[in-house]
């Protein structure tokens, strides 16, 4: 949809994608487990505003995908601002943030907090700097040589029978046709 | 005056193993000339031998299991045997950061993974010494929707304990090996960091007094390579599972006490609850691989008897705590979980064959090799003995001649042909039951039988615990039975996939095709032996009736129980006072049980919508996944296209390796989380549109009359 530099702040009510534009944004901040219903309504307002501003410059883009880059933008400069020099300037950053987030326990301890327009409370920010998860402590690599055990004469013999029989089926039937003609003669004896 | 946790003189092992090995004599020998002798009687022939050498080895196998019951009996009289291992009470403060409690998972159900392993981690800071432990979940997990629970499940604990550099989890890429391996990769990375291991499983629960003491132990006796303690079976609520618990821990301690009395510090390892020193495991514990294939050869399975025995051989010892409590697991729900796990262990024991002969094992680990490998192995030598005791009758009846006995070898003892066979039966049942009396005597010379829930109900489940067993068997030899019969061949066996109703009823289907084989069988070979003679066919009945009525059985043990009626059969003290542990375990566990359940429709690929769509999950997983070194703008995209099909056609497109592959790719899960949100519904999957609604439930409107 295209909009003309002298286009209203917002989309207009009856645009069907917009609509879904906006309810995507919104269902992404639930996502994050924002859960108060005018904290989610004012910043997807604002989200969806930005991008319908943007959709003027970049007319061929859907606006649901126009409103999610822009809450993602809106996401990651939070987690600049509050991770600040611990922040990788990465693609990684809004996993490392939203790791952050989870592992700080803001939706629970400060569930006003994220995305708020006031700069987050000093123990939220404190406790997301030091927020990490790591597979292990750094490895001291240790070697493990299997142990040697000699199984005796008879395992080793039966060894080498198994691969000879494995490798030749010729070998593998004169195995078992003996075999089979033995449990022949067992039945015929059984019930002569 | 000795301590437990001294050296254990040679002279000592030696003297108790004569004992052993002559009591176990005294008990079969007897039975085994009763036989001989009925088989000279009638006439012997190559049928008989046969026939005397299978009774042999069953007969020395329940008279090997009476003795040490006997023994555990006598050693448990009096201020009990001196050499056992219990706790000990000093306060000495442990070795900080020394000891890593591992816990290897499999596709397990992480909501009772992580349970158990918070109620361990919440008992161990009880006690004050939880610097000195360091914790880790060793995933060897495949399924997609258990591997994402799993890291889901871990970030939530450690942000709850604050334990980021306590807790760890990792998962490996490729199961070389199995559980042996996954613990192996563990020791290579960190276990030079420990300097013990206390290894768990995944339905391990143990309190942390039992782990603070096991430490203690290992600390006093520095020739100690592991200790073992006796999990006692908790939790089950199946009247198979009861029957369970309630045998394992009314039997449990006489033939505990009687296996410690013989085996001493040249004891056996069971894989999971017990302690374990790193620094002789690493150096004498790595498997080697057996000769052959599959299923006798290449990578040992069962590694627990073997890892046990490598360090016996290295001269390290290895102790059962019998007296140490705090160590519990979990146990199959039913007969036919019981049977699907025999077949794993099965064909593990089955390898250990290679080893019996192996050179520089102690004796002792031999012998529990091999009582490993006839655990499984009696079943189709009882089946055998059966079967030919069959063919003996209808070879006798064949010849048309009525049977004249000769005069008998044992001709002191006076005995007519059919009393001397019913002496023989008779004194082969005692054999079996006796330990079951010793059992029940022992309870009431040291506790009584309150802790049961009184006489009346121990006695009473006694009892119908012995009919089971009768009943359960015999369809446990057909199992293991054809277990043996197909490894041999090198095959696998089929299952029928369960479906469980969902209050947790059995699933008839499963029990009809799992148990059909054994009940046409059964009536096969009671109509052959009626057909044969009536009063073999009586003698024969009590191993018929299980098999014959194995469907029903099979379900009516599989039943859940009642809400709000607890079970008064085979009621154990654990399951009338449950321990603290458990008390909290089932208290966890049911706290989480409220939350929503997983709609059907994303049931099979919940852990991928979750790792994609979640923003949290989505952090959890990225962040364990390696990072590729590439510049920001070339990422060597290789899987966009599995990526595209995953968002426009859904994860029904894709095979499981291939969303494995995008689950262990961080790039293509950072993109999949972006680009599954900021996709319009049109070139969105119908799937992940009905996933991101979970997200943003709207209640529809009440319907009205105007709504008509």
């Amino acid at each position: 949809m295209s909009v003309r530099p002298s286009a209203p702040d917002f989309p207009p009510r009856t645009a069907e994608d917009w609509n879904d534009a906006f309810q995507r944004v919104e269902s992404y901040l639930r996502a994050h487990r924002i859960v108060r219903p005018l904290a989610i309504s004012e910043l997807t307002k604002t989200i969806v505003a930005a991008a319908w501003r943007q959709s003027m410059f970049e007319p061929e883009q859907a606006p649901v995908t126009l409103a999610l880059r822009e809450a993602d933008r809106v996401i990651t400069d939070w987690f600049a601002r509050v991770l600040g020099q611990h922040a990788t300037h990465s693609r990684r950053l809004g996993a490392r943030g939203r790791l952050a987030l989870a592992l700080a326990d803001a939706p629970g301890r400060w569930p006003d907090a994220f995305l708020a327009p006031v700069p987050p409370p000093r123990e939220l920010t404190d406790a997301m700097r030091a927020a990490f998860l790591r597979p292990g402590p750094p490895p001291q690599l240790f070697k493990m040589t299997p142990q040697a055990i000699s199984l005796g004469p008879i395992a080793r013999l039966v060894d080498f029978g198994w691969r000879a029989t494995r490798r030749s089926p010729a070998v593998r039937l004169l195995v078992q046709l003996p075999l089979l003609a033995g449990l022949g003669a067992l039945l015929f004896l059984a019930f002569r | 005056m000795n301590s437990p946790l001294d050296q254990i003189p040679s002279g000592l092992r030696f003297r108790r193993r004569v004992l052993v090995g002559l009591v176990t004599a005294t008990l079969a020998v007897p039975g085994l000339a009763l036989m001989a002798d009925l088989h000279w009687r009638a006439g012997f022939d190559g049928w008989k031998v046969a026939h005397l050498v299978l009774f042999a080895i069953l007969l020395g196998l329940v008279a090997f299991g009476c003795t040490q019951a006997l023994v555990g009996f006598v050693a448990r009289r009096g201020r009990g045997d001196r050499w056992r291992l219990g706790g000990v009470t000093s306060p000495e403060m442990l070795p900080p950061g020394a000891t890593a409690v591992v816990m290897p998972v499999y596709n397990e159900d992480a909501r009772r993974v992580f349970a158990g392993l918070r109620v361990i981690y919440e008992s161990i800071r009880a006690t004050g010494h939880l610097d000195a432990f360091h914790f880790y979940v060793l995933s060897d997990s495949t399924d997609t929707n258990r591997w994402v629970d799993e890291e889901a499940a871990w970030a939530a604990l450690v942000r709850e304990f604050d334990a980021a550099s306590r807790l760890f989890y990792r998962r490996r890429r490729i199961n070389t090996n199995k559980k042996a391996g996954n613990i192996a990769d563990f020791c290579r990375r960190w276990g030079g960091a420990y300097r013990y291991m206390i290894v768990l499983d995944a339905d391990s629960l143990m309190s942390g007094a039992t782990i603070v003491q096991l430490v203690r132990l290992m600390e006093r006796s520095p020739r100690t390579g592991l200790i073992q303690t006796i999990p006692r079976l908790i939790r089950g609520e199946t009247p198979f599972a009861r029957w369970q618990q309630f045998a394992s821990r009314l039997y449990g301690p006489v033939f505990q006490a009687g296996l410690d009395y013989w085996q001493l510090d040249e004891s056996n390892y069971w894989g999971h609850n017990a302690i374990v020193r790193l620094a002789p495991f690493i150096e004498h514990c790595s498997l080697p691989e057996l000769p052959g294939f599959e299923p006798f050869g290449g990578r040992i399975l069962s590694h627990d008897y073997v890892e046990a025995a490598l360090l016996v051989r290295a001269g390290w010892g290895v102790r059962l705590a019998v007296g140490l409590d705090g160590s519990y697991e979990e146990c199959p729900a039913t007969l036919i979980d019981f049977a699907k796990r025999d077949r794993r262990w099965l064909q593990g024991n089955l390898q250990h064959s290679w080893l019996l002969a192996a050179q520089g094992l102690r004796p002792a680990s031999r012998l529990h090799l091999l009582l490993g490998i006839l655990a499984y192995g009696a079943s189709p030598l009882w089946f055998a003995f059966l079967l030919l005791s069959t063919l003996l009758l209808h070879r006798q009846l064949a010849t048309g001649l009525t049977l004249v006995p000769r005069d008998s070898l044992l001709d002191f003892l006076n005995l007519d042909f059919r009393v001397q066979a019913g002496v023989l039966f008779g004194g082969t049942m005692a054999l079996l039951f006796v330990p079951k009396l010793l059992a029940l005597l022992d309870l009431a010379l040291v506790r009584g039988a309150k802790e049961f829930g009184g006489w009346m109900r121990t006695l009473g489940g006694a009892f119908v615990e012995t009919l089971a067993s009768a009943l359960i068997a015999p369809v446990l030899m057909f199992f293991h039975s054809k277990f043996i019969f197909w490894t041999l061949l090198g095959r696998g066996v089929a299952w029928v996939t369960q479906r469980r109703g969902g209050d947790g009823t059995p699933d008839w289907r499963e029990a009809i095709l799992t148990h059909a084989g054994q009940t046409a069988f059964a009536l096969l070979w009671g109509g052959a032996a009626l057909a044969l003679d009536p009063v073999f066919f009586l003698w024969l009945s009590p191993v018929l009736v299980g098999p014959v009525f194995s469907i029903p059985l099979s379900l009516i043990t599989a039943q859940p129980p009642r809400p709000g009626a607890p079970p008064r059969l085979w009621a154990t003290p654990e399951a009338l006072h449950p321990p603290a542990v458990a008390a909290l375990l089932e208290q966890r566990l049911s706290n989480r049980s409220n939350r929503a359940p997983v709609p059907p429709e994303f049931i099979a690929d919940y852990g991928l919508l979750q790792a994609v769509l979640d923003p949290y999950v989505n952090a959890v997983h990225v962040s364990l996944l390696r990072e590729k070194r590439l510049p920001d703008d070339d990422d060597g995209d290789r899987f966009a296209e599995l990526r595209e099909r995953l968002t426009t056609e859904g994860p029904a497109a894709l095979a499981t390796r291939d969303k494995l592959t995008l689950l262990l790719d961080a790039q293509s899960m950072i993109r999949l989380h972006r680009e599954v949100w900021s996709r319009p519904a049109g070139s969105l999957a119908p799937w992940w549109q009905h996933a991101m609604e979970q997200y943003n439930q709207l209640a529809p409107a009440p319907t009205t009359a105007l709504d008509d």
